[in-house]
């Protein structure tokens, strides 16, 4: 997996990203109100793609591992986790520096930002599940908790939404008109953080099985001293 | 009642480490099997899987044929540890077990505490009882469900000579009702007088059974 | 299905004769609430706040907060000596353990409540009309479904080493559309006349989830 993919994909993302950021200072045009600020728009919408994305996969690798039992889905499970969280924290950090020139707030409960929040502390929570166990149950329980966090995704939006719905936010988070250009570099912001998310999927799998085929050997070593 | 018990080629592997390999084993009505072989030899890992407890990555083990089912009876399991309440006393745990399996009976619990001699503590709660009451405690939780394949796991440590004696006398007898037996010991001495299977196990493998042993 | 049945209430009722026999969890959990409501209670007054318009949030976080004390040692009771492998055995459905264990922590929510509800009100000297009905609606449902999640949860955090700050943290983002729901529901029962109905429904649908997942899920978590 490592020597066959992981170069050409390394520079197909190098590629990728000089164009994603060639697009995003000088294709897009600037949006009128917001000025440079907006440029971190294509930045913040395509790491909380990446964010969700790779819950979607914790979830996916989590029903393989209950499903098939294979140490693999555990590993790749564990891999997006790590990396979501990541880009979630680039997503509560760009949210507010955004927010602060443009609506003079740092923070607003809106229920796309707090669904945001809540799926980090999701993420936090499963990665110390992860490292607070060894072996086949710690494998199997946060093959469990992946699945149970992604249905509450969709549960928390719903009840922040409707929420804010009856107490309304007092900055709306909408009103940006995007021109075709800002479109066209927003979809190549994404597409090329999904190549990002996937080269780093794949490095990080890789690293977690090397991680514990040491361990294996390890023990036997351990074992044969005795 | 159950004709036979078949293992067929079950392996299991927790993460790259293989604890059981392409295990066979036929056991059949009244047969009493004893697992032997070093300690991390796959034998706790394989009668737990027997008893349901957990699943294997391949092969299955077959009830009469079959997949195990609710209609396939009952499995008695007497692992390392007692398993049972230490904040209930003794006929407060026999009557919650026997319940749960809907056998409960006064007047069974009182002949079988009787014969683990415990009835003069029934009163008592099990964390006071000492360890070999606690064992002879968990047999005759064993008894009052009455199981069709009963498993051992290395019943003898805990138990003193009586409770030993005990012990092979509840052997014998279900062996004359014809169920199936499986015992886990080091302590084969034990079981001179028996007729019984001895199947050995070493780093996972099924080694070697022995049909029909009886040391005499 | 009236096995089923039985067997939940057979272990239900198990756990509650060593509950009450033992009393550790139900007093400390108990002691811990009321401190709770003191503490709250206390240094809202510092605070100078309209009362009324605290009184929903903060009751719910002590009711939360409790809650994850009183949850974690549900399963504790069956891992001392393996006795889960015996009751696995002879429960032959996993999920009635699951089911029993969520109605003894239900009905340690309720005992908490029925002590932290009456003192708290009193404390913070809350007074205005309310629909009690929808009130008490939104207690029922609002426990119900933090103690389905506690159940869930503590099935799983108890077969790790290190697993008493687990609990809450594993629970916490569960909890928070519940949160919501329970706290405006609550609002809208104080606020007698403008009162609606339309978060408990949402409560429902949260109950009803989280009753089908344990129902798919607990032979998983449960394995040994």
């Amino acid at each position: 997996m490592r020597s066959k993919w992981s170069y050409p994909l390394l520079i197909l993302l190098m590629i990728l990203m000089l164009i994603n950021l060639y697009l995003i200072f000088f294709y897009a045009p600037l949006e009128k109100n917001m000025g440079i600020i907006q440029k971190i728009f294509y930045f913040h919408i395509a790491s909380a793609w990446v964010g969700f994305l790779a819950l979607f996969i914790v979830f996916l690798a989590s029903i393989g591992y209950l499903w098939k039992r294979r140490p693999v889905f555990d590993n790749i499970a564990r891999a997006s986790a790590e990396i979501g969280t990541i880009f979630i924290t680039m997503v509560l950090v760009t949210g507010p520096l955004w927010a602060r020139p443009i609506w003079n707030t740092w923070w607003t409960w809106d229920p796309r930002l707090t669904t945001t929040l809540v799926l980090w502390f999701m993420y936090l929570a499963y990665i110390v599940l992860q490292s607070g166990g060894e072996g086949e149950n710690r494998q199997r329980l946060s093959a469990i908790y992946g699945i149970i966090a992604f249905i509450n995704v969709p549960l928390v939006f719903f009840s922040i939404r409707w929420w804010r719905t009856i107490h309304p936010v007092v900055i709306s988070s909408s009103g940006m008109n995007l021109s075709g250009k800002m479109i066209v570099t927003l979809v190549f912001s994404i597409f090329t953080f999904t190549v990002l998310y996937l080269n780093l999927l794949l490095l990080r799998t890789d690293i977690i099985k090397l991680a514990s085929s040491i361990n294996l050997l390890k023990e036997k070593i351990h074992e044969f001293n005795y | 009642m159950l004709q036979n018990l078949e293992v067929k080629k079950l392996s299991k592997k927790i993460g790259f480490r293989t604890i059981l390999s392409e295990i066979n084993l036929l056991l059949e009505a009244g047969e009493l099997a004893v697992f032997t072989g070093p300690n991390g030899a796959g034998k706790t890992t394989l009668i737990r899987l027997i008893a349901g407890l957990g699943s294997g990555d391949k092969g299955e083990i077959l009830w009469d044929g079959k997949r195990y089912g609710p209609d396939n009876g009952k499995i008695g399991y007497m692992g390392h540890n007692h398993m049972l309440y230490e904040a209930l006393t003794v006929e407060e745990n026999m009557n919650f077990f026997s319940r749960m399996y809907d056998k409960y009976d006064s007047k069974n619990i009182e002949r079988l505490l009787r014969k683990v001699d415990l009835y003069f503590y029934r009163y008592e709660q099990v964390g006071n009882l000492s360890r070999g009451m606690q064992q002879r405690l968990s047999l005759a939780r064993l008894l009052v469900i009455d199981p069709w394949l009963m498993l051992y796991d290395e019943p003898f440590t805990g138990l003193d000579t009586e409770g030993q004696q005990l012990l092979r006398q509840i052997i014998q007898e279900k062996q004359q009702e014809e169920r199936i037996q499986v015992l886990i010991t080091h302590k084969t001495g034990l079981l001179d007088d028996f007729i019984y299977k001895e199947v050995k196990f070493c780093q996972g493998k099924l080694v070697e059974v022995i049909e029909g042993r009886a040391e005499l | 299905m009236t096995e089923y049945l039985r067997k939940i209430r057979l272990i239900y009722s198990k756990d509650l004769k060593i509950e009450f026999r033992t009393m550790n969890n139900l007093v400390s959990t108990v002691v811990f609430a009321l401190m709770l409501v003191f503490i709250f209670s206390f240094s809202l007054q510092l605070a100078d706040l309209d009362l009324n318009t605290v009184y929903a949030p903060v009751l719910w976080v002590i009711i939360l907060f409790s809650s994850t004390l009183g949850m974690d040692r549900a399963f504790l009771r069956e891992k001392e000596n393996d006795v889960i492998e015996a009751l696995l055995l002879a429960s032959g459905e996993c999920s009635s353990i699951f089911f029993a264990k969520f109605f003894g922590n239900l009905t340690l929510l309720f005992l908490v409540e029925l002590i932290v509800v009456p003192l708290y009100t009193v404390f913070t000297g809350y007074s205005s009309s309310s629909n009690i009905l929808l009130f008490l609606a939104t207690l029922l449902l609002g426990s119900w479904g933090l103690a389905l999640i506690g159940t869930m949860i503590n099935s799983i955090t108890v077969q790790l080493r290190s697993s008493r700050v687990l609990l809450p943290i594993l629970m916490f983002p569960l909890a928070v559309p519940l949160l919501i729901a329970v706290i405006e529901s609550t609002n809208s029962a104080l606020k007698a006349g403008s009162g609606s109905e339309g978060w408990l429904y949402f409560l429902i649908i949260f109950d009803l989830i989280f009753v089908i997942i344990p129902l798919i899920l607990f032979d998983y978590i449960l394995e040994l």
